[in-house]
């Protein structure tokens, strides 16, 4: 059976986050396939992991200055800022069965290194040297690239992640308090050399759509099946839409 | 952490005996609410407990698995976060 592929274009925060869970629902009741979905945020939001502490993570006042929104996501890990046009989000929810069937994996960090495996092959399309470096990171010469989330719920995974067209570091440390160095030189520098971008590793004449398609056709190569461009049903969106209450409620972005 | 994890776990102590614990970071765990299975075990415990035991206790009773991080990594914090409170 033929995977499905969605491209939802731009999203806030609370609906990016919602339709993602309301496919992993459906991927467990079996109402849908196993899907690669593709998204960008608008406006720029801040994500949380889901056991990190809103207050430590986020500067809300920076947020709230700049419009940019903080969703808390239901899968672990940092803190990310999604830049409109800075990123390409991916989302990837398949049951362990199905994938296991595919590309066999022991544990759950073999389970990241085999998704993760998909994106590698994906950027690599592009002509970047990409690998993997757990626990959930994809990386080029040593400089992140990408970052990894996965949540798991009744035999099925959902893996997203964040591949960085370009970055704004000065932006990015004013709305995350992960740096309290200040916006020195030194501190952007830091970063510049920690991490590193689809612009900076090709050219900046690549466009979404290219890291889109080659996205889709390595997760195709990886795990050898077709994925078919589709769009999400309604129930989807009547579930996302139910969901997207909750992720958008202070109760779940403050829980923590 | 060894896993290049961050774990930071806040406590309200009365007493010596914890009353609230909160363990917040970057770290993976599933399923994500065993974490507040694992707080609510630290509650009532006191520091010459063994957290290594009640932590491991829960793990294994939730079904938990961690990534990122071991019960261990998570005993010093919470050790470190007590003697902090008690300074």
């Amino acid at each position: 059976m033929a995977w499905r592929f969605l491209d939802t274009g731009e999203g806030d925060a609370y609906w990016n986050m919602a339709l993602d869970e309301a496919i992993l629902t459906l991927r467990i009741d079996g109402r849908v396939p196993a899907t690669l979905r593709v998204y960008t945020w608008r406006p720029s939001a801040v994500s949380i992991g889901y056991f990190q502490s809103l207050e430590e993570e986020v500067d809300l006042e920076a947020c709230r200055a700049l419009g940019v929104d903080v969703v808390r996501r239901i899968t672990g890990g940092g803190a990310v800022y999604h830049e409109c046009g800075g990123e390409l989000t991916y989302t990837f929810v398949a049951s362990e069965e199905e994938l296991k069937a595919r590309r066999f994996f022991a544990d759950i960090q073999g389970s990241y290194e085999v998704i993760c495996g998909a994106l590698v092959k994906g950027l690599r399309r592009l002509g970047i040297n990409a690998e993997f470096r757990p626990v959930n990171d994809i990386v080029v010469n040593g400089r992140k690239i990408s970052g990894n989330a996965q949540t798991r719920r009744r035999g099925v995974i959902l893996q997203h992640g964040t591949i960085l067209l370009k970055t704004d570091i000065p932006t990015m440390f004013r709305v995350l308090r992960v740096s309290r160095e200040k916006v020195s030189d030194k501190a952007v520098k830091a970063v510049e050399d920690r991490v590193t971008t689809i612009f900076r590793e090709v050219s900046s004449s690549v466009t979404l759509d290219d890291v889109k398609e080659s996205l889709r056709k390595g997760f195709a190569e990886h795990f050898g099946v077709e994925f078919v461009a589709s769009t999400p049903t309604q129930v989807e969106l009547d579930l996302a839409s139910e969901y997207r209450k909750r992720f958008s409620s202070w109760d779940w972005v403050a829980r923590r | 952490m060894r896993g290049g994890k961050l774990i930071k776990v806040t406590l309200e102590v009365e007493g010596c005996v914890i009353k609230c614990a909160r363990i917040c970071g970057d770290f993976f765990l599933y399923p994500e609410d065993a974490i507040e299975c694992i707080e609510r075990a630290l509650e009532g415990a006191r520091l010459d407990s063994d957290f290594e035991r009640i932590i491991a206790e829960e793990v294994e009773r939730s079904g938990a698995q961690l990534l990122g991080f071991s019960v261990e990594d998570l005993c010093v914090a919470v050790r470190l976060a007590f003697q902090s409170r008690l300074r």
